[in-house]
């Protein structure tokens, strides 16, 4: 770990380093905030100037959750900014809708963050599920329905609908984190 | 019941990813979304739970997208494209119209000619054979040397109306001096036994 609570700022190569080893993960935790890639990309570097400001005084053990304490308070602060500077119903409804449906919307290059190899299990693994749990991945996801439209549509309850979402959610993440593992091993 | 108590067999993991997968989806109330907020500040398993659904969420829409969207895609981009087509594309009815005009100008030239045909064809069967010989032999000779006297034929008919034709003509000369006056003439001529000299018009 490059950080140690040292009392001089970090140099350009560990912030480098830094960038390299978190930002994937950051980017993907602020567009989960923020829903909006630009403004993701904002509390992104605004993130790692914080890093360059005060990196140095976090604690080795404690470094990521510092790191992701920072990337929150810079998108919630990023946040408030654009609610406050237009009209709060507009931004609002931007950021209540699901991720996936505001980023597919602006086709956004965000989505690169998804690499080949990931999407490449997450499509392996999409197979494996059984199709009922296809069919609620795919309303869900696809389709922008909510949990309470699906099951009024299928006409089941909403907690099969939503039973069957956590199930093929933990199969396309355990899938998701075989990776992870495997690039960590 | 409500959505978040759904946790049969869940580890704690699996509630963090469920959480966040209805943060991110904005299935949460507004108080489930603070109380979330809240506890990505403090619980970085929470905010790694967070970013790892945003990617599987991100991953399975542009899976399904890409997947799942490009047959009915393929298949909306052909009909628009069709339709683009029909549409820059003039009528079918408007075509059938040209052609039952164009249809309609032909017969009307074929109607037309044969009006002028049946003239010539009843010149040429009421025995007119040899006067039309004639007036093709005049046809080359100057005006001047036009005989006259020659319609003066069988009927008895005098030469009066023929040179009153003739005079006709050299006004019709002298106005339209393009036409040579030995056309003038003859197309006078012609309209004599046109007019006089057909016997089955007679008859009929």
């Amino acid at each position: 770990m490059l950080v140690s609570g040292a009392s001089e700022p970090l140099d350009s190569d560990a912030v480098t380093r830094l960038y390299a080893e978190y930002s994937d993960e950051l980017r993907a935790f602020l567009l989960g905030v923020l829903r909006n890639s630009d403004l993701a990309s904002e509390a992104l570097q605004a993130t790692f100037v914080k890093v360059i400001e005060a990196g140095h005084t976090a604690r080795k053990e404690t470094f990521k959750g510092w790191l992701f304490k920072v990337a929150l308070h810079e998108a919630l602060g990023i946040r408030r900014k654009r609610l406050s500077e237009e009209k709060q119903r507009r931004i609002q409804g931007s950021f209540n809708k699901p991720l996936w449906s505001e980023l597919a919307r602006a086709e956004s290059p965000d989505e690169r963050i998804v690499r080949e190899e990931t999407i490449d299990r997450v499509r392996q693994q999409l197979k494996t599920l059984p199709s009922e749990q296809q069919e609620i991945v795919r309303l869900k996801i696809f389709e922008d329905w909510t949990f309470a439209r699906i099951a009024d549509e299928l006409q089941i309850p909403l907690g099969t609908v939503q039973t069957r979402m956590r199930l093929a959610l933990k199969s396309l993440s355990g899938k998701l984190t075989e990776r992870l593992d495997d690039e960590q091993t | 019941m409500t959505t978040s108590q759904i946790t049969t067999d869940a580890s704690p993991e699996d509630d963090l990813e469920w959480r966040a997968f209805r943060y991110i989806s904005d299935e949460m109330s507004v108080e489930e979304r603070e109380q979330f907020e809240t506890e990505l500040e403090t619980d970085l398993a929470a905010c790694e739970a967070l970013a790892r659904m945003a990617v599987v969420s991100l991953a399975t829409s542009q899976l399904l997208r890409g997947v799942t969207n490009p047959a009915p895609q393929r298949e909306i981009k052909t009909v628009r494209a069709s339709d683009r087509e029909e549409a820059s594309r003039p009528p079918r009815w408007l075509g059938l119209v040209l052609a039952a005009a164009a249809l309609v100008l032909v017969g009307i030239q074929l109607f037309s000619r044969p009006v002028t045909n049946s003239k010539t064809q009843t010149l040429v069967a009421s025995d007119q054979l040899d006067e039309a010989a004639e007036l093709l032999a005049q046809w080359n000779l100057p005006m001047g040397n036009l005989p006259v006297g020659n319609l003066e034929d069988s009927d008895g008919h005098d030469d009066d109306f023929a040179t009153l034709r003739i005079e006709e003509s050299s006004d019709l000369e002298s106005e339209h001096s393009d036409f040579p006056s030995w056309m003038i003439a003859a197309l006078t001529l012609e309209e004599m036994p046109a007019t006089d000299s057909l016997p089955e018009t007679k008859d009929n």
